[in-house]
């Protein structure tokens, strides 16, 4: 049978998450966009003590698999210390129980992953496997390139929309693009597109930083299109991950090194290390960590994220106020849930940087 | 010929209106505060008309500022000139009236909130999260259930020395315990100051969540009427409560302060479309917009057949 795969949306990361299952000569179905249905279908079919992000990319599975896949991409596997440890063999039962058998693949920085894609793929030589992991990882760097690029030019774009339009033209382009000669024209392109877009530089805008749970830092579904709604008002954001980072982060010979040469992680570490001494699973210790070397780098703010029953975020989270006043930085802890109205969390965002461009340029609120 | 700023707050329980004079921002010409009846619309009319009725013309008027749950609805009909969240047109209000404030505690109707402020800026804050137990509605419910007007139960609370302990977590656990406690023999009044006292517990557990509480201390917000709530709060932090004379109204003076702040910033002319805007009939609809493939859901306002009003839009082609 031609093993057809699927895999979680991931916000707009499923460009390159596609393109590296096609390279390894899988047919790659993937999901609609994430929508309340997709949710619909998660809330339905996972426990309702599981987190946000689980019932997202449950759902995100099942409109795939109804669209014909049979075997599901999975990021981490059956790793980490978080429930994300589990989700593969929840995955696995739920999707099973309700009809859909299906094959996991689990995608992560380890000899594992290879040699599951090589029984699926007998033919496929590790010569092979490296360069579609390379080709994957340039397209990688590229797409984390057009977010920040988005993200760094919303606050101040004199036409809305703008970057967003812009945004999106690049992600198709990256789409089509094969190969490495015209990766790199493209990355011109894109540093020229964002360069050419009318801006207004003494826009008086602030600094944020987000930290947090990961699959909210990279999903504009679960966050109600927060990038976007603090973008146009005059934001402008930094996430304190991305997804390649997460991968690096992963590797054993990594992490090694965060332990003794003075790496971003390491840096964190020693942040966080008043407050939380050893791992606690998921990034609970990096958004502590984070929040500090966002403050040290001179932002305004910190917004933290973590979905409802996240167990290591929720441990950030009673931290978090003191993290604030040890080191007078603004943070906004936000915790998101199936039912997080759009107004309430408008309302508090718009409420956030409110306060700190106030405090930032107090003659806006002068009078006269 | 004096000339003002309105400032429009829309909330769940109440709607209130000001007018602020443009040369004194200490100076309120009118002050309404209407129950809003589920019908934000309505009562904006009731109160726009009020207004007319006593001589206000629209030329006078140099800005309007919205505020309030119905704020991006509102201020897209009557066409404002500043559309803030209510927790920085409290801020405003509060430092306006009380410059050395460093506390407010407000309570409205379906949400609560703590704003700690340090030299006239905001530097911390807290809303309520999901739940209602902490907020005017819970009251105005209870009220209802035990056959009491809301207004005066305030009084009841003020009425008893001894006050008995009801569940102060959850509305439904609330209401379970008063049940229990009135077969128990409690009297009204023991159930009142025993709500009160719930309230403020649960406000200072959910919303406040272990903040610096310092003097002075403002108490807005509708709520702040009722005299049984600001005594258990006194009571509880061992602090005075300061209630500014316009207690119930100081989110839309508020947004008067932040409409003024804006004309002046921008320089332009006020965007208000007029007290009689809202004479008219107004058909809202939600439509889908099939540009591209974003497909926003847009919320359209026609008077008489033509659009006045769209948003909702991720790129804002709409909304100018």
């Amino acid at each position: 049978m031609q093993t057809k795969i699927t895999f979680p949306h991931a916000g707009e990361y499923y460009v390159v998450f596609k393109d590296l299952f096609t390279n390894l000569g899988y047919e790659v179905v993937v999901p609609p966009s994430t929508s309340q249905k997709t949710l619909d279908i998660g809330i339905k079919l996972a426990p309702a003590q599981a987190c946000l992000p689980f019932k997202i990319t449950l759902g995100n599975l099942v409109q795939g698999i109804e669209k014909g896949a049979n075997l599901v991409g999975m990021i981490g596997g059956k790793t980490g210390i978080c429930r994300l440890a589990y989700y593969s063999d929840m995955y696995q039962k739920i999707l099973a129980d309700n009809g859909y058998p299906v094959e996991l693949l689990a995608v992560k920085a380890k000899k594992e992953f290879w040699l599951s894609v090589k029984k699926h793929h007998p033919t496929l030589t590790l010569r092979q496997f490296m360069q579609t992991i390379r080709d994957f990882w340039r397209k990688l760097v590229i797409f984390e390139l057009i977010r920040e690029k988005s993200l760094a030019i919303r606050p101040y774009e004199i036409n809305r929309g703008d970057s967003t339009r812009m945004k999106g033209r690049f992600l198709r382009q990256l789409e089509q693009t094969t190969n490495a000669t015209e990766l790199k024209a493209l990355k011109q392109e894109i540093i020229q597109g964002f360069a050419a877009i009318p801006i207004d530089k003494e826009r008086k805008i602030i600094k944020l930083g987000l930290v947090g749970e990961f699959f909210l830092l990279i999903d504009q579904f679960s966050t109600l299109n927060m990038e976007e709604f603090l973008g146009n008002n005059g934001v402008l954001l930094k996430y304190s991950l991305s997804f390649s980072e997460f991968f690096v982060g992963s590797l054993k010979q990594k992490r090694f090194l965060d332990n003794y040469l003075p790496t971003h992680n390491n840096q964190v570490y020693k942040y966080a290390q008043k407050y939380i001494t050893r791992p606690i699973g998921g990034h609970g210790r990096e958004s502590v960590g984070e929040a500090i070397v966002f403050k040290q780098k001179g932002y305004d703010g910190v917004i933290h994220l973590y979905p409802f029953s996240c167990m290591p975020e929720v441990v950030a989270s009673s931290i978090v106020p003191r993290v604030s006043a040890d080191w007078g930085i603004p943070i906004l802890s936000i915790c998101l849930d199936e039912h997080t109205g759009e107004a309430g969390f408008q309302t508090r965002l718009e409420a956030f940087t409110d306060m700190i461009k106030r405090k930032k340029y107090p003659f806006i609120a002068e009078d006269e | 010929m004096n000339q003002y700023y309105v400032g429009v707050d829309v909330g769940s329980v109440s709607t209130n209106i000001v007018l602020l004079d443009s040369k004194d921002n200490q100076k309120l010409s009118e002050a309404l505060y209407i129950r809003t009846k589920g019908q934000p619309m309505e009562s904006l009319r009731e109160g726009f008309k009020i207004l007319q009725d006593k001589g206000y013309s629209s030329e006078d008027i140099l800005g309007v500022g919205v505020t309030g749950s119905a704020r991006v609805l509102i201020g897209h009909i009557i066409g404002a000139d500043s559309i803030k969240n209510e927790i920085t047109a409290h801020a405003v209000a509060a430092i306006n009236r009380y410059p050395q404030v460093k506390t407010v505690i407000e309570i409205g109707g379906q949400d609560s909130k703590m704003i700690i402020l340090r030299e006239g800026v905001v530097v911390d804050f807290a809303m309520n999260t999901i739940c209602a137990a902490g907020t005017g509605s819970f009251l105005d419910q209870q009220a209802f259930r035990l056959n009491i007007p809301i207004e005066e139960f305030g009084e009841f609370a003020l009425r008893t020395v001894e006050p008995v302990r009801i569940a102060g977590r959850c509305t439904v656990f609330a209401e379970t315990d008063m049940v229990h406690k009135q077969q128990e023999g409690a009297t009204k009044e023991q159930i009142v100051a025993g709500l009160c006292e719930a309230l403020v517990r649960n406000y200072l557990n959910n919303v406040a969540k272990g903040k610096s509480i310092e003097e002075p201390v403002l108490f807005q917000g509708g709520v702040a009427f009722n005299q049984g709530i600001k005594n258990a709060f006194e009571k509880e932090l061992g602090v005075q409560l300061v209630i500014p004379d316009h207690f119930n109204v100081m989110g839309a003076l508020g947004s008067a302060i932040l409409a003024k702040e804006a004309i002046h910033e921008t320089n332009k002319p006020t965007l208000f479309k007029g007290f009689e805007i809202m004479q008219r009939n107004h058909l809202l609809k939600r439509v889908e917009c099939r540009d591209c493939s974003n497909a926003c859901e847009l919320t359209e306002v026609t008077v008489a057949g033509e659009i006045v009003a769209k948003w909702g839009d991720r790129c804002g082609k709409w909304q100018k």
